[in-house]
């Protein structure tokens, strides 16, 4: 089936080029804005499979806007998109409830995978962030994963759904509920990708091996 | 500068280049294109390209702080 998709993007040469390069790749753009109010417009009336948002929407942010968009309706899917690899604004934009996060430096083939992936319910950090994950110094010590939730935030890192992990590690969908939400709470999350970046930042999981 | 307009030129610098480098992959691809897309392509590129040009000239134009 084709992913529906809504493509927020402030700078006007981007969006026309992203939802030429993304059709090229499959996806149907079903709509296109340019500022936070039009993209809450088109998100609250088209109800995508997933929408793809500038983090910098001229002077509007791309943060809020999606907290707007998820305090509605909390099972939207979110990509974030940015040129800034600042780990600081991705901590925040996962906080936002954000499923996703590119960077502007992937392919357009990267970004197409990082869109199915949030479609399909799962969860995307961009590769790239994965050093800066790492090497950010953690300003709590967090209480310690078991094994199975690291192996299952593993999994969630590599864009497995809940379901995918359960049928994977032949448990139940709520066992594995269960699993995710006691990592969140020890990690302090919000979200599951927020707690996948908390799991790759504080080492418990090294991440997929994709990526330069 | 400061580390808000830091991250701001890091992300505006690499809005245009995005353009030139997602086109240019597909230019590069050995997917057969039209002569129309081929030439509509290279006009997003060039024109991306001139974009980046002259936000660069600005910068290296600004005063060190």
């Amino acid at each position: 089936m084709t992913m529906r998709l809504v493509l927020i993007e402030d700078h006007q040469a981007l969006r026309e080029g992203l939802e030429l390069l993304l059709g090229r790749e499959g996806c149907e753009v079903v709509g296109t804005a340019g500022t936070a109010a039009e993209g809450r417009e088109l998100i609250e009336r088209l109800e995508p499979d997933v929408s793809l948002v500038d983090i910098r929407l001229g002077e509007e942010s791309g943060i809020d806007l999606t907290r707007t968009v998820l305090a509605a309706d909390e099972s939207r899917r979110i990509v974030l998109y940015t040129g800034s690899s600042d780990v600081e604004l991705l901590i925040s934009g996962l906080d936002s409830g954000a499923r996703g996060y590119a960077l502007k430096e992937g392919t357009p083939n990267e970004l197409t995978g990082a869109l199915e992936t949030v479609a399909a319910g799962g969860t995307y950090v961009d590769p790239r962030l994965r050093p800066a994950l790492l090497s950010r110094q953690a300003t709590q010590r967090m209480p310690s994963l078991s094994k199975r939730e690291r192996e299952i935030m593993d999994l969630l890192s590599q864009g497995l759904t809940g379901e995918d992990v359960a049928e994977r590690l032949v448990l139940s969908s709520e066992t594995v509920k269960t699993h995710i939400r006691n990592a969140m709470s020890k990690l302090e999350a919000h979200t599951r990708v927020h707690a996948v970046a908390i799991a790759l930042r504080e080492g418990y999981i090294s991440g997929p091996e994709s990526g330069p | 500068m400061n580390e808000d307009e830091r991250r701001r030129l890091r992300h505006d610098l690499r809005t245009p280049l995005t353009i030139v480098t997602g086109f240019s992959e597909v230019l590069a691809a050995d997917k057969p294109i039209t002569d129309e897309a081929r030439r509509d392509y290279a006009a997003r590129i060039h024109a991306a390209a001139v974009e980046l040009r002259s936000m660069i000239d600005e910068l290296l134009e600004e005063p060190a702080a």
